[in-house]
């Protein structure tokens, strides 16, 4: 979104034909938020109307801001937003990603970055700007820990991310959600369609301290169809010392896959180390090609 | 012999040339018939081994119009690039029923020889000139001149003497080499630094770093003011500086990574000019962090299994499994290079990437090779911190993840972290401990010869590792005279977040200079924010241009293989 161009909108808006009047006989202000808060084209010219419509009070949106649905409350406090702090809004807006060493990844070092206070602009502009995937990533990032309940808001960006990459950093996210958001964060992407999503989800799982509480989902997704999530999946079970996920493990050992056969083992090794040595002793792990397992094996062997 | 001997030779022989005659032995005397001799810089060098007579290739611009001077159709005043050779007769000058056929060998299109402002021998429009006789009516004094095209031309210039039925006395072959690109190691010794200057108010800046190296290296460094240049601070990535040289000559050269990002246009704003070049191999569009200059480093001065490589060896990363390489036509033209032998390690495993994220070198007069391999060193961190108590106040580590910090306020989250412990092993046994084999087998490295860096990987999800600990390997030395700084990431394994205080007090720099040659003076910059959050650390955001130390003529020349004529 052009800055200048949104601000003539601002400024315009009284000019407007608000799109939602139309429908505000109709829908409650829990509706119109959802409504405006999923529009898509349009977005910003709607945002703008709703901005300057003082039918909608700043009592009222203060209110709904602490709505349950996370899309009555994003909305309302994005438009609470702009009418009270315009200039952090658009410092928001007017940053520009720093890309890191390696280049995929941006984050932002502008001060108004660091401000709660900026945290509706920063989803606003990662949901509705025409950003390329890795500034979407960085303003995703950009959330966590600068207030309460970014965990929450986590889920809700997951479910509409229109990205891969963008759902990709909000499960990465989960990894520093506190317990309850974090943990069902994860669930869900634990049962999304999408593989990519399901993997980076079993490698998250594996660096939170009670990652445990989610080996019921690991394991069953040590026989995930994609290759990677299962062995992101049997890696997060050696790295959470799931004691109890030993014979999950054994059907694996001998996954087509290298990278699976690999954690698989390793984890194997890490929660059961004499059943790991029983294994190799079997002929079923004979003929192993890949030179990592084959370290693995060997120092299993020589102990 | 030099060119003064020669030229007294030359006096001597006036005598015989009235009276007519001459003492030609046909190569079975005590001295040739024939003898192509070059700068006197050459010293006692044998010019009939490779490399022979050098140069350095005519890739400059010296009369300013635009285009390389290989490229101008024929010598100008200023262009110091083309090199002076003399044919000699030591038992006596050239009489008149006498003639010398000068003949060319190789790769004659790679260099041109000139008599005057003429081209004698080698590229020319049209077919290449190989053969060039002249007699007695020539001057002696007057040099042939020989300009070469590129890095390593080869080809040969062999002088023979002609009687009179044109048969041939006898000849004089000397090899014509273009000089190698030779890139920079860390015992050079340091001309220029530099660090690009940001300041991102409460988000970070670069500050106590730039005042270290200020403050340090004097008017041996300069700020990059960061703004000018997108903020791009990563300015070891887009530049390698490197020189050719010849006796007598210097040329400086950077390649230009392909990266292309802020800092792209520095080198042409700040370096390049006389003797100062600027090269680019390979397209933007294919740029991946691999080729990136962080990732391009070269060893000190190393023997394997005998083979002296005085100028050290390059080695860059390459992701053995996920695909990542660097550009072809740059590791085909380092590859070219010879001198400096490159090898490939895996650093697919790290999220940028880069070779320098976890190796480097220092100088170490007490070592047994003169240097020390700084490798990361897992055991080493974890030994570091084994005597602190897990409440041991971690200040930076506990700050907000993934841009501001880690959210390991304590030794204890680190130390009691399985998930921590469980990965670093399975980088060591996954990649460090089989890339140090080969580091050991490509540079005949021993186990003394290598110290182990405390080192601590954390997983950036979906993209691969990235240090934990600001990686403390990645560092750089400055090389003054006797003198040796050294800077790198302050570890901040403490509960102050400054690097102006508490660093006396920190266990991890303490287990750093314990370990390192006592000699150096270290230097622990705050790198936190600006650097090691946007995971690099001190050396990726310097760059440094290092003095041509040794001859490669005089040292490198069983490294290159000899022409067939």
């Amino acid at each position: 979104m052009n800055i200048h161009l949104l601000k003539t909108l601002l400024l315009a808006g009284a000019l407007l034909l608000p799109a939602l009047s139309a429908q505000a006989h109709h829908l409650s202000a829990e509706e119109e938020l959802i409504l405006l808060f999923e529009m898509e084209e349009g977005y910003y010219q709607a945002r703008s109307e709703a901005v300057v419509d003082d039918s909608v009070t700043d009592d009222s949106l203060r209110e709904l801001a602490l709505h349950p649905d996370w899309r009555v409350r994003s909305q309302a406090a994005i438009l609470l937003s702009w009418r009270q702090q315009p200039e952090l809004s658009s410092a928001i807006y007017e940053a520009t990603s720093v890309p890191g060493r390696e280049g995929r990844i941006h984050r932002f070092m502008a001060e108004a970055f660091r401000d709660p206070a900026s945290s509706p602009a920063i989803l606003e502009r990662m949901l509705h700007a025409p950003e390329a995937d890795v500034v979407k990533a960085a303003l995703a990032h950009s959330l966590v820990g600068l207030y309460d309940g970014w965990g929450e808001d986590m889920i809700g960006i997951l479910g509409a991310a229109r990205s891969e990459k963008l759902a990709v950093a909000a499960i990465a996210a989960f990894r520093w959600a506190e317990s309850e958001a974090g943990l069902a964060g994860l669930r869900i992407a634990l049962d999304r369609p999408e593989a990519k999503l399901r993997e980076t989800a079993a490698s998250v799982a594996a660096w939170r301290a009670d990652g445990l509480e989610l080996a019921t989902e690991l394991r069953m997704a040590l026989t995930d169809g994609d290759s990677a999530t299962r062995a992101m999946a049997a890696r997060a079970l050696g790295y959470l010392r799931d004691l109890g996920g030993a014979e999950a493990l054994l059907p694996i050992l001998d996954d087509p896959s290298a990278e699976v056969r690999l954690h698989a083992l390793r984890s194997l090794d890490r929660v059961a180390p004499e059943l790991a040595a029983r294994e190799l002793a079997t002929s079923r792990l004979a003929g192993e090609v890949d030179e990592r397992v084959l370290r693995v094996q060997n120092r299993i062997r020589s102990r | 012999m030099n060119r003064a001997t020669h030229l007294g030779l030359l006096s001597l022989f006036v005598l015989p040339l009235v009276l007519g005659c001459s003492n030609r032995g046909g190569g079975n005397g005590s001295e040739p018939d024939i003898l192509i001799v070059g700068h006197e810089d050459y010293g006692s060098a044998d010019l009939s081994e490779v490399p022979g007579i050098v140069g350095v290739p005519n890739m400059d611009d010296d009369n300013e119009n635009g285009s390389t001077d290989w490229e101008e159709e024929e010598p100008f005043e200023g262009d110091d690039e083309l090199v002076e050779f003399f044919v000699t007769t030591p038992t006596g000058p050239l009489t008149e029923n006498e003639s010398i056929r000068l003949s060319i060998g190789g790769e004659a299109g790679e260099v041109r020889v000139y008599d005057g402002s003429t081209i004698v021998l080698g590229e020319v429009e049209g077919p290449n000139l190989t053969e060039y006789t002249f007699n007695a009516e020539r001057d002696p004094e007057q040099p042939f001149l020989v300009e070469f095209r590129s890095s390593l031309s080869r080809a040969s210039v062999r002088a023979t003497l002609l009687d009179r039925d044109e048969e041939e006395v006898e000849s004089h072959r000397v090899p014509l080499t273009g000089a190698p690109f030779l890139l920079n190691h860390h015992l050079q010794q340091t001309e220029m630094t530099w660090v690009v200057s940001v300041n991102f108010g409460s988000s970070g800046n670069n500050d106590q770093m730039v005042e270290t190296y200020e403050d340090v290296l004097g008017d041996q460094f300069e700020a990059v003011y960061g703004p000018n240049y997108g903020s791009d601070v990563w300015i070891q990535d887009e530049f390698q500086f490197g020189h050719y040289t010849a006796p007598g000559h210097r040329y400086d050269l950077v390649i230009d990574s392909i990266r292309d990002r802020g800092l792209d246009a520095w080198a042409e704003d700040t370096v390049e000019g006389d003797n100062f070049g600027v090269g680019v191999w390979g397209e933007g569009e294919t740029a991946m962090s691999m080729d990136s200059f962080g990732n391009l480093e070269v060893s000190p001065p190393v023997t394997v299994d005998g083979v002296e490589y005085p100028f050290g060896r390059i080695y860059y990363g390459e992701g053995y499994s996920s695909g990542r390489r660097m550009v072809e036509e740059l590791r085909d033209f380092l590859d070219e290079q010879v001198v400096q032998k490159p090898f490939d390690v895996d650093t697919g495993w790290l999220c940028v990437g880069h070779i320098d994220e976890y190796t480097t070198f220092v100088p170490d007069p007490t070592a047994p090779k003169g240097f020390r391999f700084v490798y990361a060193g897992i055991d080493a961190a974890w030994d570091a911190m084994a005597d602190l108590d897990d409440s041991y106040d971690l200040g930076m580590y506990g700050r907000s993840p993934p841009y501001q910090g880690h959210g390991m306020p304590t030794v204890g989250s680190m130390r009691n972290n399985n998930a921590l412990i469980a990965h670093n092993e399975d980088i060591k046994e996954d990649v460090l401990d089989p890339v140090l084999e080969r580091f050991k087998s490509k540079l005949g490295l021993t186990e003394e010869d290598i110290v182990y860096m405390p080192s601590l990987f954390e997983e950036v999800t979906g993209c691969g590792d990235a240090a934990l600990i600001p990686g403390m390997a990645n560092l750089i030395v400055a090389n003054r005279d006797d003198a040796t700084d050294i800077f790198l990431a302050d570890p901040f394994f403490r509960s102050e977040t400054t690097s102006y205080s508490g660093q006396d007090d920190d266990p991890m720099i303490a287990a750093v200079e314990a370990m390192m040659p006592a000699h150096i003076d270290f230097h622990f910059v705050d790198d936190w924010d600006v650097y090691h959050m946007g995971l690099g650390e001190v050396h990726c955001g310097t760059n440094m241009t290092r003095s041509p130390r040794d001859n490669w003529w005089e040292v490198a020349g069983h490294l290159l293989v000899e022409e067939e004529e």
